[in-house]
């Protein structure tokens, strides 16, 4: 089928890891209860017979009448009935695993719709502009950290919208990651919209001016039924794009 | 309900192997099946995008008759261990069995919860078809809301092409790791009571297996269509066992779902302590009279007791010290105790290990009621937990209850009957329903020769008899109590 599938050393394929691990699965399962089924302890063996004795003494007791010291638990059931009844059992607890595992099946999209996902990760611009530091300010600096200009690292929150067929569907202001907000502000949405034609409007703003609106998309985009349309936006300066 | 039910069910496959007795084993059980068969499983699974959803096809379909059935074991098994884990969290909730000293057990049992999810999700991951699709992208968009990660985990999803080999194989670490931490929570759980049972009972674990396999031919484990992350899957198969909050978090969202689940967490941690369990003083070892034989240590069914270098002076190497926030207040060391024995003057009458609340003085003083009150009939020794023997029995004076059955040392049979009593009915805890583990067990085995102290040999074992029931078989005990009563007349009258 594909790689290691086709080689002419199939067999080794599979008897590798079997011979390898078989062994240890056997172990495993050996220590795990597998050496009761086959090689009863000496302590289960006792307990067995002890069991086995009185049983017998049950059957005794009630052919010759004389009391004797038993468990008495439940009434005796016919073998043959208690594997009928066990049977029953196992047959109800694989249907639950059967249906349950698979069924009632669940629609999380009609087969119409499609699906928008906003999703834009990008870093605001910084709070403050970079400055030329005074000698003054570079005097007050240890000799190894006296940088000419002095830059901030926070960065301001970036302002998404996002429009459809002219109706606001999306508007946030996520604050930059990180604890000193030098990190990107992330957007992550989604939408399950009719499949069809539909206009496209998103705006962003990622400066200090709050009126500001530094990148805009207007686009007509053909929603195909089940489609999954990703919005994005590239830090090569192209922008928004859509995929 | 489920008293009704493991009633019924202790019919059909007797105590030790009933399934709804031995939810815990059974959980157990089920987890190495899923691991033993995962770990097989991954020989044939490629851990890369493109090829996952192929090598998984090819197990299923080219290699139906091994790898398929492998791959519907492990998915059947690690669904059977959620049942069995959430049945097993009913009923000890149902019996009143997370508090006390129980807190523990409960309490380690929620990252249980936590941690199966997770390792049976990011197994269906793996499978990298639309259900692993929208489960994946569903798991991260959950986590991503706690914006505990610098960008959303779910961007690795989204669109064909986004999802890496080398996320892929963070998936596929998932699924190994956290199922390993899931059984190191496991024994974590486990590790405050003695002797504690991980391993099936050979009749149901042959029983589930084979039902399993013969699920694995009947309805074979398959895959939905292969993932594609362009498109959004419609409908799907859920596994419901795993993935029933899924179409609540489309509902409600992410926040709500946090909500629902860390506030059913915070509850289920609580639960023990609202209200907290009502508590006796924890036992007292009278030193003069402990020998530091270890019995008790070795019965004790919660490990409260530790066996310490001596301290007193005396000649022996070691005495019992008794950890308080361990213990039960069962009684079991009491009864396994070899200085426990009714046969001493009133003053003497100190064990080595003795519960504060119900010392032996006082169950000696019972036991001489019930005697006297039984008139040469039989008396009747249940349990506070078990069949209630005092409504249950025509003549209630004739009954002596203890916190457990097994706090009753062998001795006080020989001393009831030598005091006069025509016989001795032990009433306790249905066999592996016992609420102190190993109370109905211990007393069977001293009774029977096994385990110390033993049942002198000079006692008459036809005038005793054990009965192991559900507290719902009052009847059965009256009938089990008549049917005694007319076998000792008839003993009476071949003596006479």
């Amino acid at each position: 089928m594909f790689g290691i599938f086709n080689n002419d050393n199939m067999v080794w394929f599979y008897a590798v890891p079997v011979l390898f691990f078989g062994p240890i699965f056997f172990a495993v399962l050996w220590n795990f209860g597998l050496k009761t089924l086959f090689k009863p302890d000496l302590v289960l063996k006792e307990r067995q017979r002890l069991e086995r004795e009185q049983l017998d003494r049950v059957n005794k007791r009630r052919e010759s009448k004389a009391g004797s010291y038993v468990r008495s638990t439940h009434p005796a059931t016919k073998p043959s009935i208690l594997w009928v009844y066990q049977g029953v059992f196992y047959g109800g607890f694989m249907a639950a695993l059967a249906v349950f595992s698979t069924y009632p099946p669940y629609t999380y999209s009609d087969k119409d719709k499609a699906q928008i996902k906003l999703s834009i990760s990008h870093p605001g611009q910084h709070v403050e502009e970079c400055r030329k530091r005074t000698s003054e300010e570079l005097a007050k600096l240890p000799p190894n950290m006296r940088a000419k200009m002095s830059c901030g690292r926070e960065r301001v929150a970036v302002h998404v919208e996002m429009e459809l067929d002219g109706k606001k569907m999306f508007s946030n202001t996520s604050k930059p990651a990180g604890l000193r907000k030098d990190g990107s502000s992330s957007f992550y949405e989604k939408f399950i919209v009719d499949a069809g034609p539909h206009v496209l409007v998103l705006r962003m703003n990622d400066s200090p001016d709050p009126d500001a609106i530094t990148a805009t998309l207007e686009r007509e985009v053909h929603l195909s039924p089940a489609q999954n349309l990703v919005i994005s936006y590239r830090e090569d300066g192209s922008g928004f794009f859509t995929k | 309900m489920y008293l009704r039910a493991e009633k019924g069910f202790d019919r059909f496959f007797s105590p030790e192997w009933n399934p709804i007795r031995q939810l815990g084993t059974l959980a157990f059980y089920m987890y190495f099946v899923a691991a033993i068969t995962g770990v097989i499983l991954y020989a044939f699974f490629e851990t890369s995008v493109k090829h996952a959803y192929e090598s998984v096809e090819m197990m299923t379909h080219d290699m139906w008759y091994f790898a398929g059935i492998l791959r519907s074991l492990h998915r059947y098994s690690s669904d059977a261990m959620v049942l069995a884990m959430m049945m097993h969290l009913v009923r000890e909730w149902s019996f009143d069995r997370y508090r006390g000293v129980r807190w523990y057990a409960w309490v380690t049992g929620i990252p249980i919860i936590w941690l199966l999810y997770v390792s049976g999700l990011s197994g269906y991951w793996l499978v990298w078809d639309e259900l692993a699709q929208y489960v994946a992208i569903a798991s991260m968009e959950w986590f991503d809301v706690l914006g505990v990660f610098g960008e959303p985990v779910a961007t690795n999803f989204l669109a064909p092409g986004y999802l890496t080999d080398r996320f892929f194989t963070l998936l596929v670490f998932v699924h190994i790791f956290v199922p390993l931490f899931l059984l190191f929570m496991m024994w974590i759980h486990v590790i405050r009571v003695s002797q504690p049972k991980i391993s099936a009972p050979r009749g149901l674990a042959v029983g589930s297996l084979v039902a399993l396999i013969a699920l694995s031919l009947i309805k074979p484990a398959i895959s939905h269509a292969e993932a594609n992350l362009g498109i959004v899957p419609s409908t799907l198969s859920l596994d419901w066992f795993y993935m029933a909050f899924y179409p609540i978090y489309d509902q409600w969202g992410p926040v709500a779902l946090w909500v629902v689940a860390v506030g059913a967490s915070v509850l289920l941690s609580i639960l023990p302590w609202v209200p907290p369990e009502k508590t006796h003083d924890a036992p007292i070892v009278t030193l003069p009279q402990c020998n530091g034989c270890g019995r008790c240590y070795e019965d004790c069914p919660y490990g409260a007791i530790t066996m310490m270098p001596r301290t007193d002076g005396l000649p022996y190497e070691q005495e019992a010290v008794v950890n308080p926030s361990n213990c039960t207040r069962c009684g079991i060391c009491v009864g396994a105790c070899p200085t426990s024995t009714p046969f001493r003057a009133e003053d003497e009458l100190i064990t080595g290990i003795d519960l504060q609340h119900f010392p032996l003085r006082e169950m000696r003083l019972k036991f001489d009621a019930a005697i006297s009150a039984a008139n040469g009939g039989v008396v009747v020794v249940g349990c506070e937990h078990g069949l209630n023997v005092e409504n249950s029995v025509e003549n209630p004076d004739s009954t002596v209850k203890l916190p457990c059955v097994s706090m009753m040392p062998p001795s006080f049979i020989d001393y009831v009957l030598t005091q006069g009593a025509g016989g001795v009915m032990i009433a306790g805890c249905p066999e592996c329903g016992c609420r102190f583990r190993y109370g109905v067990e211990w007393m069977q085995d001293r009774l029977e020769g096994r385990r110390d102290p033993y049942l002198r040999k000079r006692v008459p074992r036809e005038r005793i008899k054990t009965l192991w029931a559900s507290p719902l078989q009052t009847d059965l005990l009256q009938q089990t109590l008549d049917t005694f009563n007319a076998n000792l007349k008839k003993l009476d009258g071949e003596d006479a």
